[in-house]
């Protein structure tokens, strides 16, 4: 039983970091992608539209 | 500036919309921001006179975070079907909304706008404006993928 209770141990640790870590990972991707898609955007009107000023 | 926000407020939503398929929020992401662009743009010149009482900062502060608000309150209606917490959402976008204006509140009536004010306070205010709503959707999406696995 003892034995058996390690064991469950040693593989939820790896688990959650690596869930933890995608966590993580898929944050800054969001993130990343928001920022870029948001500025590109607001700088793409204020270009056409100064240009057509 | 008021032209931006309606023609980037349609454009940065549909951009928005493509980052977010995994909520199935389809149309309803760029109706709400294109919606709350056209009707900021309305609330926030209606209010004009409201406000004009106060200094120049003030003035710019309340007015960028009208615009914000019609903008963030229509998206939290979206998002609050799928995320919990998306009232930050509504916070994050009014608090860059001010920031935003407040940035160019010396600007803001100036007849020659693009003239007055610096090119990299125009971008550098469109850059925090995107990297804080940005921080703040990538919280809220991440947190409702990690808990409900959506």
């Amino acid at each position: 039983m003892p034995t058996e209770h390690k064991h469950n141990n040693d593989v939820s640790q790896p688990t959650q970091e690596a869930e933890t870590s995608n966590v993580w990972k898929a944050m800054l991707s969001i993130w990343i992608k928001w920022t870029l898609a948001t500025f590109v955007s607001y700088t793409l009107v204020s270009l056409l539209l100064g240009f057509l000023a | 500036m008021l032209a931006v926000a309606v023609v980037g407020g349609i454009l940065s939503g549909i951009a928005q919309w493509m980052i977010l398929p995994r909520l199935k929020m389809k149309g309803l992401w760029i109706l709400a921001s294109a919606i709350g662009s056209v009707l900021g743009v309305f609330v926030t010149l209606g209010s004009i006179n409201i406000f004009y009482q106060f200094p120049e900062s003030v003035l710019a502060l309340m007015m960028g975070a009208t615009m914000g608000a019609m903008i963030g309150l229509g998206q939290w209606l979206v998002l609050r079907q799928w995320v919990r917490g998306a009232y930050l959402w509504a916070v994050a976008v009014i608090i860059n909304w001010a920031l935003i204006w407040i940035n160019i509140a010396d600007c803001a009536g100036s007849t020659d706008f693009w003239g007055c004010i610096p090119i990299w306070r125009v971008y550098g205010g469109y850059l925090i404006m995107s990297a804080g709503t940005g921080a703040a959707i990538a919280f809220l999406l991440t947190r409702a993928i990690h808990v409900t696995r959506l």
